[in-house]
């Protein structure tokens, strides 16, 4: 399925892009988080938050054609 | 007794109105924090007229905090955080009443420190004071903001217990990424996550606020993306809790 993958906050730096198209063979939200910390080590490393279609999501659930799904660190500082 | 002139400006705004503007002036707010974004709410919860406002810190004004932390100046430098923040809300603002507590927030001493706020607002730089707020706000039932920023980009998390999710229902992880003198910190990240914090923090104390959202602010690019968030009924914080209004 075709998913739109998208960066927040120094995430877009990290990965030097800001939103991507991916053809993605896996099923569920777990699947697509491996597929990008393998891709980018230092996000797992940071924390990685996941929303699909602007919802929070947790590894469980599952995605569909065309779902945007948005990748972001929590920020820690103050 | 609201001063209408004084705060005419925010009045004539619908949603404030007279009736929110006595909920802003009847209302205690705890800032957790004072540094960055801390000090920048503590001015504007000044500014707009809360009635009594809590400073929690047990930091000394350094002078690499000057680039970002709103309240102090160069004549600061080496003083208690508390005293000169107390000093200058009270000179913006001689109606409202200023708290001091010179100490820093843990698991142990958070729920004397906040007791008997309207709400927390959390300007902290950890996830381990943050938890510690996290769990003291559901236990006494007060609502918080969490704020967080680094380098450009800041994250607001307002948390209604028993109505929005909690940190925990996120499962948010624990990563300490280090000082923000070390990552580094430009001043408008501050800025940008206070003021969005600040504005969550009223639409709370106003009765507005009716779903859980993470914002996610970037001052580069000056935009600001939101996620929606839900309860998790499984949460260990706040999983049994139910929202009582007022
Ligand atoms: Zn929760």
């Amino acid at each position: 399925m075709k998913l739109r993958v998208r960066y927040f906050a120094m995430f877009r730096d990290i990965a030097g892009v800001d939103t991507l198209e991916m053809d993605f063979t896996g099923r569920k939200v777990l699947d697509l988080r491996k597929i990008i910390s393998s891709a980018n080590p230092e996000f797992e490393r940071r924390g990685m938050l996941i929303a699909v279609n602007e919802r929070y999501a947790e590894d469980s659930m599952d995605l569909h054609e065309g779902d945007t799904v948005a990748v972001f660190p929590p920020v820690s500082g103050g | 007794m609201v001063d209408i002139n004084r705060y005419s400006g925010q009045i004539a705004i619908n949603d404030i109105s007279i009736d929110g503007q006595k909920r802003l002036s009847g209302s205690t707010v705890a800032v957790v924090g004072i540094g960055g974004n801390g000090a920048i709410a503590a001015e504007l919860f000044a500014r707009m007229g809360i009635g009594r406002i809590r400073v929690i810190d047990n930091d000394s004004v350094r002078e690499n905090n000057l680039h970002r932390q709103f309240l102090y100046g160069e004549d600061d430098l080496g003083k208690p955080k508390v005293i000169s923040a107390a000093g200058r809300l009270k000179a913006i603002n001689r109606s409202v009443e200023v708290d001091t507590v010179n100490d820093y927030l843990t698991e142990k001493n958070s729920a004397s420190l906040i007791r008997g706020s309207s709400l927390v607002y959390d300007g902290t730089d950890n996830f381990a004071s943050r938890y510690a707020i996290n769990s003291a706000c559901f236990d006494l039932g007060i609502p918080f903001v969490m704020t967080s920023s680094i380098q450009y980009w800041g994250e607001i998390i307002p948390v209604l217990p028993g109505k929005t999710a909690c940190l925990k229902c996120l499962n948010i992880p624990v990563v300490e990424e280090g000082s923000c003198s070390r990552i580094g910190i430009f001043p408008t990240a501050v800025v940008l996550t206070a003021a969005i914090a600040v504005s969550a923090a009223v639409s709370i104390l106003t009765g507005k606020l009716e779903a859980g959202y993470i914002k996610i602010a970037d001052a580069r690019n000056g935009t600001v993306e939101t996620v929606i968030t839900e309860r998790n009924p499984a949460c260990p914080v706040c999983g049994k809790l139910t929202y009582k209004s007022g």
